[in-house]
């Protein structure tokens, strides 16, 4: 065993490889607090570093939408849409004057309209048997225009201003530290999903399915009822967004969150999600939406034009991806080389030959 | 008779494995070497040596006398040496004059010289005696047509050495002589062949000579002119049967599985009974509808009629889901692709049919999950230093156990194994039959589908035999012989089944 | 098997079109029938005119999607080539080194598409994703996100020429009884000729189908798969440079939005034209027809006077239906052929 002395250190080596993005991330703070600090301007502070995590909560959360589709091996196009399309039906409910209803109700009708839409998705998914991408592209059609026929060119604006604590409230300041409602309902939220994939049976068969459709048809996994349900919470996660966005901006409008889905992707890719499926952890999300607006915050100090920015993130994506799969597959490499060498003693047979 | 081809003393080794062991054989130009053996005998091994898929630890290729160096997947073709795999390499939506000189074509600088392809196409179609326009798309043709394509492809690549691997396995009889009418076409105009097939009957139909093989060693070759089928399966099997099944009979319990009359697009009219207890093979050639049935039967493919009953109790419409929440289990042939995902860990995998019993509250418990993984994987005797190593990384004889393992967990009562030790090697073959013997020693039924005789009638209470999408046959333990086998194998058909009973 | 050629093939030769070309025909009669002037020399003029750029993005599309890839940047790319185009004009470049100056950065984008496909192995989805950000972000740059003018004079009189038309035949009063054909649908039809011609007659073509069904076999029968790969992204960048110049020429100017949303409608028009996104399979003039079709539901609703809102949720609907008519489709075939 030449190898032995080398243990810890590919021990270390594999939990750093756990998460490849945040190399990523490191990677992106050190770069702009360098540029900014010889500029003369500020990037790490405490009150930025809120800025940052506040602008990311919303990607967080349109990213665990998207993440739940691409786990499965899917897509869900249809995310902005829905924001758009269920929050212009119903937000007229939560405009400050309609106080008749408790501002919770239409909350729930909206969340309620995207789970139905996620329904949908489903069906068309697994009955009619379309790629996710086209399905999902068809309901992104239908509700963008469906939202712009109810409204039109108008906007619903002036909020209820309890309701709107959901979008701008304020927790709590901690030294330079803002601490928002959006941030502990990304983080409820995160810690939710995260539990449902990692400790629960339906997140298990997520995965599974993810990784092997085949094999977990085999298995006996109602695989067209785990698909339903996941574009359901996905598509109701987004409409959930679409609240959250209009509780910041003070109003919906038919054409919100154009890019929502598109920048969903963007996280979770660079969140290490793998487009294949089956493969990623959903706080991989998190670090990518901070990578992201990291970001665009730096490069805002940096007074970067607005139309530089999409390039940096097109390349940001492709380049995160090409460096998350080659981690990844070095993680496995050490994952596997390590389990080998964890207990020789303990194995019942000897070595068995490769058929 | 001139030589072409000749391995001498070729050895080839993969991790664990010695998969060549000191092999010789030789081809002559207008032959056909027919090259059986069961799976994992190294058939498949030597012809990817020739093909350069693989390189050799020892020994070499003589090819017309000059030795092969540096063997390649391009310098084995452009010598003239082409392969028709099971799997067919073709294009379904290109032509067939398009998908016969694929990489090859006839140009005139950029453009195609269609006009000469689709000629030189007829040619060879003609020359074989296949009626197909070149121009037809290869989508459109059936599959024993788009096999001719393959074959065509060799030919139009001038090939001196056609290696045929398992070729009948999807054609209909009909088709199957169709398929010999063409190799004896080649065999008249020069061409060497190897052909490598599990249907022994077949052998006596086209072969010249034919080589044994077991464990990586030559066994005998031999004119097929001075052979049995008796020679040629004992040779297969060795003496290996008495030590390598383990089984005890027991007293049988009720019927565990019912199928009922079930008819499909490849089978009708199928009656199957599996007890608590018992092993009962399914046997027949490969492509008489016996895989098919047990898909079928477990919902994974529809059916058009019949029943299915899980211990008295009817299901209604079988679905994967149904037959396990109803504790049958399916462990597919191909256990990458059907039964495992391979980039999780095998405590991930043993217990992803069994999360709504172990966890009812949908919360998994990560205690009792690990404690009951490692219990199957110390009762099991899968060796693995953790319950989290990847599946990928597990040589076949394990993952075929870590199937195993996520059905035990779902303490399934009855058992489907189709093919159950297919691409494992002789050692972990034995410890897959004495888990087989243990499961029903516990009271389980299995249904076993297996292409290999020995096998069969090593394990085996009971044996249905398929032909042609029917049961040919039913045959106990005391009853079943390998002669009585392949004859009912063979019962229904018209092509070979004089030659069968002959041999 | 000599019987089963026969009767198979006439049987399936129906099947061998398109279903797009089913779903254009019945769209297009329901138009005619239920559309005033739908069927008018005007209208169906300018429908071939207005769908002409998309046809032209639908054909490189499906040559990526039958190879198995995806091309999302072709929209990004066709704004950037249409503003790299517009301000060589404006520069008072002489209109062709322009349009050469577009077509080679159109296919520098095809280039490191395929190089970051193939060689960085990422998959074709992330990678074009990626690239059409870029591509984007150039074009927005370099305009400075206002729409270009630039000054007609003598070396941009071949503009003002293919912006004009090669037929006119007045039948009537009306603008709707004019029938007229513009230089850039003759363009385009030449533009899509060659690349069928090219699809069909060389190698191109096959090679598409083979990578696209299993590149490994496409590897074993001595494709260079790598190269075709990254050629067949070039030239869908090209004939994104090429929809770029008809923008230009039709608009006579160049917005940096122009080609929003353009990928997905091709991408649309495409499996509409039974493309499958898996690769292997489909065909050219699928895509053709998936294109017209999507055109002429626009043309007949907004004829009717409904909303362009209207015409989104509708689409999507026509997708739904249309991939609904390509699975049945698919079964039919796969029945037909068993029983052969």
């Amino acid at each position: 065993m030449s190898g032995q002395a080398t243990i810890p250190r590919k021990r270390l080596l594999k939990s750093l490889t756990d998460f490849s993005s945040l190399f990523i991330l490191f990677g992106v703070l050190a770069f702009f607090e360098v540029v900014t600090t010889l500029q003369g301007n500020d990037y790490l502070t405490m009150s930025n570093m809120s800025v940052m995590i506040n602008q990311a909560c919303f990607l967080t959360i349109i990213g665990i939408s998207q993440a739940l589709a691409i786990l499965t091996g899917g897509l869900n196009l249809a995310i902005g849409s829905v924001m758009a399309f269920t929050t212009v039906m119903w937000g007229r409910m939560l405009v400050g004057a309609n106080s008749d209803v408790h501002y919770i109700v239409p909350m729930l009708i909206i969340v309620g309209a995207g789970m139905l839409i996620g329904l949908v998705n489903g069906l068309l998914i697994t009955k009619l048997k379309m790629p996710p991408f086209i399905a999902t592209f068809a309901t992104m059609y239908a509700c963008r225009g469906l939202a712009w026929l109810a409204l039109g060119k108008r906007v619903i604006y002036n909020l209820n201003s309890d309701f709107r604590w959901f979008g701008i409230g304020i927790v709590t300041r901690v030294g330079g530290f803002t601490l928002t409602v959006p941030m502990i309902i990304t983080l409820v939220l995160l810690v939710a999903t995260a539990f449902m994939l990692t400790r629960t049976n339906f997140g298990r068969r997520i995965y599974f399915m993810g990784a092997n459709p085949v094999a977990a048809k085999f298995s006996g996994i109602p695989t067209d009822r785990i698909i339903i349900w996941v574009y359901v919470i996905s598509t109701g996660i987004a409409a959930f967004a679409g609240l959250l966005y209009g509780a910041r901006l003070n109003s919906f409008e038919p054409g919100m969150a154009v890019n929502a889905p598109f920048e969903a992707i963007t996280v979770a890719l660079i969140g290490g999600i793998a487009m294949s499926g089956g493969f990623g952890n959903i706080w991989g999300v998190l670090c990518g939406s901070i990578i992201v607006a990291a970001i665009y915050n730096g490069m805002n100090i940096l007074s970067v034009p607005s139309e530089l920015q999409t390039l940096v993130m097109g390349a940001m994506i492709i380049f995160a991806v090409a460096f998350n799969q080659l981690l990844i597959k070095w993680n496995m490499e050490l994952r596997n080389e390590l389990d080998e060498r964890i207990a020789p003693d303990t194995r019942v047979h000897g070595v068995e030959g490769k058929a | 008779m001139t030589k072409i081809l000749e391995f001498q003393h070729i050895s080839k080794s993969f991790p664990g494995v010695k998969a060549l062991d000191d092999v010789s054989v030789d081809l002559n130009a207008g032959e056909v070497h027919v090259i059986v053996g069961e799976n994992g005998a190294g058939k498949s091994t030597l012809m990817k040596l020739l093909s350069g898929a693989y390189t050799a630890d020892g020994g070499q290729m003589l090819l017309e006398g000059k030795p092969i160096l540096h063997n390649n997947p391009q310098l084995s073709e452009q010598l003239g040496i082409a392969m028709i795999y099971q799997e067919l390499t073709i294009v379904p939506e290109l032509s067939v004059a398009n998908n016969i000189f694929l990489g090859h074509e006839i140009r005139w600088g950029i453009f195609l010289d269609r006009k000469s392809m689709e000629a030189r196409t007829e040619e060879l179609l003609t020359s074989i005696g296949v009626n197909v326009s070149p121009r037809t798309l290869v989508k459109n043709l059936s599959i024993a047509n788009q096999q001719m394509i393959e074959i065509i492809k060799a030919l139009s690549k001038n090939a001196k050495i056609i290696v045929f691997d398992e070729p009948t396995s999807s054609l209909t009889n009909t088709e199957i002589g169709e398929l010999f009418r063409i190799i004896a076409a080649l065999k008249a105009k020069g061409v060497g062949m190897f052909y490598i097939s599990h249907r022994l009957e077949e052998i006596f139909e086209i072969g010249d000579r034919v080589t044994i093989m077991r464990d990586g060693r030559k066994i005998t070759t031999s004119n097929i002119a001075n052979s049995t089928l008796d020679q040629i399966v004992e040779g297969i099997a060795g003496r290996r049967i008495d030590k390598v099944y383990t089984r005890t009979y027991l007293e049988k319990g009720d019927v565990a599985l019912a199928i009922n009359n079930l008819c499909g697009e490849r089978f009708k009219n199928i009656n199957i009974e599996v007890r608590a207890g018992e092993i009962v093979g399914l046997a027949g050639l490969v492509g008489s509808g016996r895989s098919e049935v047990a898909r079928a039967a477990y919902g994974i493919d529809p059916y058009s009629q019949g029943e299915v009953f899980v211990k008295g109790e009817k299901i209604p419409k079988a679905t994967p889901q149904r037959m396990s929440a109803k504790g049958v289990a399916f462990l597919p042939e191909n256990r990458k692709r059907e039964g495992l995902a391979l980039s999780l860990p095998i405590r991930e995998n043993a217990v992803v049919s069994a999360l709504q019993w172990l966890n009812p509250g949908g919360v998994i418990r990560r205690h009792k999950e690990r404690k009951l993984v490692q219990s199957f994987v110390d009762s099991l005797g899968i060796s693995t230093p953790t319950i989290e190593k990847l599946t990928n990384f597990l040589s076949g004889g394990t993952q075929q156990k870590v199937v195993l393992a996520k059905w035990l967990v779902t303490q399934a009562h009855t058992f489907i194994f189709d093919e159950p030790t297919r691409g494992i090697d002789v050692g972990s073959k034995t410890s897959i039959y004495s888990l087989m013997d243990e499961l029903v020693g516990r009271g389980a039924g299995i249904l076993m589908i297996s292409s290999e005789l020995p096998e069969v009638l090593g394990m085996s209470d009971r044996i249905y035999i398929m032909a042609q999408g029917r049961i040919a046959g039913e045959l106990t333990k005391d009853e079943a012989d390998q002669m009585k086998i392949i004859q009912l194998a063979f019962s229904q058909s018209e092509t070979t089944g004089e030659k069968g009973g002959a041999a | 098997m000599s019987t089963a050629k026969g009767n198979g093939q006439g049987r399936l030769c129906l099947l061998d079109l398109p279903n797009s070309v089913f779903a254009f025909l019945l769209v297009f009669i329901l138009a005619s029938v239920l559309a005033p002037h739908f069927f008018s020399p005007g209208n169906l003029s300018t429908l071939l005119l207005q769908a002409s750029i998309l046809i032209i993005l639908s054909i490189a599309m499906s040559l990526v999607v039958i190879s198995g890839g995806i091309d999302l940047s072709m929209g990004g790319v066709l704004s950037m080539c249409g503003v790299i185009m517009a301000l060589c004009l404006r520069s008072g470049m002489h209109v062709l080194a322009a349009i050469l100056v577009g077509v080679v950065s159109g296919a520098m984008f095809g280039l490191l598409n395929g190089l970051c496909v193939t060689c960085m192995k990422v998959p074709p989805f992330i990678a074009t994703f990626g690239s059409m950000g870029i591509a984007q972000s150039i074009a927005n740059t370099l305009s400075g996100k206002r729409t270009i003018y630039w000054e007609g004079g003598s070396h941009s009189a071949i503009l003002d020429f293919l912006g004009g038309n090669v037929i006119r035949v007045q039948f009537g009063i009306e603008a709707s009884t004019i029938f007229y054909v513009p230089f850039l649908v003759v363009l385009t039809a030449v533009v899509v000729g060659i690349v069928i011609f090219l699809f069909k007659r060389t190698v191109l073509g096959a090679y598409t189908y083979a990578i696209g069904e299993n590149e490994e076999i496409a590897r074993l029968c001595g494709i260079a798969t790598r190269t075709w790969t990254v050629l067949l992204y070039i030239i869908s960048g090209m004939l994104a440079s090429l929809a770029a110049l008809l923008v230009l020429i039709r608009t006579n100017s160049m917005q940096p939005t122009s080609g929003e949303w353009l990928e997905f409608q091709a991408v649309v028009a495409a499996v509409l034209g039974g493309n499958a996104l898996e690769g292997g399979k489909g065909s050219l003039y699928g895509a053709i027809f998936g294109a017209l079709t999507l055109y002429v539901v626009r043309s007949a609703l907004s004829l009717k006077g409904i909303d362009t809102s209207a015409t989104m949720v509708v689409i999507g609907g026509v997708l739904v239906v249309g991939m609904m008519l390509n699975e049945l489709a698919a079964r039919h075939e796969k029945k037909l052929l068993g029983k052969m």
